[in-house]
């Protein structure tokens, strides 16, 4: 199946129909997405900042991880959830758009960086209060950072890469 | 009236008004940084509130917690303040003739109303119950008026851009 039948597809079946019935879900559903940004990202960039330059020092690295991320992975999973919502409403906005492949990439690095860089806090790694990490955590961390606030910028662009 | 109309007009027509809306990338540029900001407030503001509503992280004081975010609360206000006047001066007279810009500096003002009366309020002695699990009525209700405000300053936002057209 081609990207272009799947869009098709998805912008046929029942829920891509309800989606597109009222004019107001697709703003609706962007404001939950962006409140849902609004618990992840702060909570990803300060434990980024964390990990590389001590921000929020005066806290272990394992008690920030523990204050800061369940939050953020719950939220996640509404930014999915909605983000989902979005790709059925208006499936060719997305899918095809560069900016949105290039944000789901971004994604899935900046997934697996903070996922281990959380892990090797847990482990205890770098879990003394005023450390830093070892050096692979915290340039880990530091291109997780880099990759949220490429996430969100490519997010943002995905209305500006509309491929008509 | 027309004083203000013509403010407007002249805003839009100044040379930065200008730069915004002829330019390809600048406006987008712009709308991302606001979003990068907005989402920084939202996110350190409406972790405060829970906090004073008592429903989040209670093992941490208000204080202990305002400290820690309120920096970057409002360094991110600025940036957002900052994007969103230079989005403005692209098309003034446009933006304030939406309803839903006009709702959310509308917004904007209750958030910053709730936030003095909080700080003359509940929050002069916020020493005596920073620590406090269930802060005082006062505070809980400053905390649940925030985060409602501050839900709706997003939606009302949302909103403006899909009514500028």
């Amino acid at each position: 199946m081609s990207l272009h039948a799947l869009c098709v597809w998805l912008a046929a079946t029942p829920l891509g129909h309800l989606l597109q019935a009222h004019q107001w879900m697709v703003p609706a559903i962007q404001t939950i997405h962006i409140l849902c940004i609004a618990i992840v990202f702060p909570a990803m960039a300060l434990f980024c900042l964390r990990l590389v330059l001590l921000a929020g020092s005066s806290r272990h690295l394992t008690e920030t991880a523990r204050r800061r991320l369940p939050w953020a992975w719950w939220a996640l999973l509404a930014l999915l959830a909605t983000g989902t919502l979005l790709i059925f409403a208006e499936p060719t906005r997305e899918l095809p758009n560069p900016a949105f492949q290039a944000k789901m990439a971004m994604l899935a690095v900046a997934l697996v960086l903070t996922a281990w860089c959380q892990g090797s806090g847990n482990r205890g790694a770098a879990g003394k209060r005023f450390a830093l990490g070892p050096v692979a955590v915290r340039i880990a961390g530091g291109c997780a950072l880099v990759l949220w606030v490429g996430i969100l910028v490519a997010g943002r662009w995905i209305a500006y890469m509309i491929d008509t | 009236m027309n004083a203000i109309a013509a403010l407007l007009k002249a805003i839009q027509a100044s040379g930065l008004g200008t730069a915004v809306r002829e330019s390809d990338w600048l406006f987008p540029v712009i709308e991302t940084v606001h979003v990068l900001a907005l989402v920084t407030v939202v996110g350190t503001v409406g972790r405060l509130d829970l906090r004073l509503c008592g429903l989040l992280g209670r093992g941490r004081s208000v204080a202990d917690l305002a400290r820690e975010l309120l920096p970057w609360t409002w360094t991110a206000f600025g940036l957002a303040a900052l994007s969103g006047l230079l989005m403005f001066s692209s098309a003034a007279s446009k933006y304030a003739a939406n309803p839903f810009f006009e709702i959310k500096l509308a917004l904007l003002a209750m958030a910053g109303v709730n936030m003095l009366a909080f700080q003359f309020g509940a929050g002069r002695s916020m020493a005596r119950w920073s620590a406090a699990a269930r802060p005082p009525v006062g505070a809980r209700v400053a905390g649940l008026l925030s985060l409602a405000l501050w839900v709706a300053v997003v939606a009302a936002g949302r909103w403006i851009g899909y009514t500028m057209h």
